[in-house]
């Protein structure tokens, strides 16, 4: 299992017509992770401001010391193209 | 306002309930002696013994056990230890209503008395310069919780400076609010540069809690002192206030 391990990342507002209760989104990631070896650390959950990735940033910026970033669903990521393609960059570049 | 106004707004509330209120509002907690001493050193034994079991310690004061637990985890093992003594805690018999007596009659000034709280007692622990428990800062608010929430912040030990937690009055807080958008594509990080100044630091011996209106940002720093913290923390709300993210079947009726 990873030493660090992995931040669940949690939305409290709804993307693309999807709102899931947080509660069920942490059972998701967690059971993710438990099925695949992984550490799951407590969830980092989003602001529910339209638009706003304050705590995405902020985790990205903790890059040192977790070993990744799970998020319940891939349509989290911003929608606007540049800013959606940097998350990534951000993260293979730390 | 004449007094007979300003009394007519607070209803049938007595002249130390209107003072509780009023400071609440003005400052956005209150930190008040613990109401049932019995239920938090209760509440404390569970813990230290589950530690010394699982950890193997020799009988000790609590404050020792707790305060030097540093001396016997390290980071990597913390989190994991934090939700084995969750589990264990609420998983025991009276935690609600043990957690609940502590601030009980400070809730039924400011909440009222029909009451629901948080399936699940937390327990934050901070060992010394550890940032791997950090709560940046935060208003649960931002993040789908009802605005009519307050936390009851209760230390197991006592709790000071980088050992405690600190939060932005409400009138710092509203003009943080007002310029909210600006801080689009930043971090939660750069909030907290912007509002360092003006955070207070909450000084709580064990012994007392704190009730915090959840609105406000707060949070927790790397904590420099050189004993570790222990605290718990759970919500409440009046049972038929606005429900926002978390709905009813998430909480428990008190």
């Amino acid at each position: 299992m990873s030493a660090l391990g992995y931040r669940g990342y949690v939305a409290s507002r709804p993307f693309f017509g999807e709102r899931a209760p947080q509660h069920v989104q942490n059972i998701v990631i967690n059971n993710y992770c438990s099925k695949n070896n992984l550490r799951y650390l407590l969830s980092a959950t989003e602001v529910a401001m339209p638009g706003m990735y304050l705590i995405l940033e902020q985790v990205l910026q903790d890059h040192k010391n977790i070993d990744g970033i799970i998020f319940y669903s891939l349509f989290q990521l911003p929608e606007e193209r540049q800013a959606r393609q940097q998350i990534p960059a951000t993260a293979v570049s730390s | 306002m004449s007094e007979s106004k300003d009394q007519a707004c607070w209803g049938l509330l007595g002249p130390s309930e209107i003072e509780v209120s009023k400071s609440f509002i003005n400052k956005g907690y209150i930190i008040t002696d613990v109401h049932d001493v019995a239920a938090l050193e209760d509440i404390r034994k569970r813990v230290v013994t589950y530690l010394t079991k699982r950890n193997n310690l020799k009988p000790s004061l609590p404050d020792n056990i707790l305060n030097q637990f540093h001396n016997w985890c390290n980071a990597e093992e913390l989190n994991e230890l934090r939700l084995e003594i969750i589990h264990s805690l609420n998983t025991g018999s009276g935690i609600s209503e043990s957690y609940f007596s502590l601030a009980r009659p400070l809730l039924e000034i400011l909440v009222g008395n029909e009451l629901v709280m948080q399936h699940r007692v937390n327990l934050s622990i901070q060992l010394p310069h550890d940032a791997n428990s950090l709560l940046p800062v935060h208003a649960d608010v931002w993040s789908g919780d009802s605005p009519y929430e307050v936390v009851v912040w209760t230390p197991l030990v006592d709790c000071y400076q980088t050992k405690s937690m600190f939060i932005l009055a409400p009138e710092k807080a509203e003009l943080l609010h007002d310029c909210f958008q600006d801080f689009k594509g930043r971090s939660s990080e750069d909030i907290y540069s912007e509002i360092e100044a003006d955070l207070v630091w909450l000084d709580v011996p064990y012994g007392k809690t704190v009730v915090f209106n959840q609105n406000l940002p707060h949070g927790n720093r790397v904590n420099v002192e050189h004993e570790t913290r222990w605290s718990l923390n759970c919500r409440f709300k009046a049972v038929f206030s606005p429900y926002s993210d978390k709905k009813l079947e998430n909480i428990s009726c008190q």
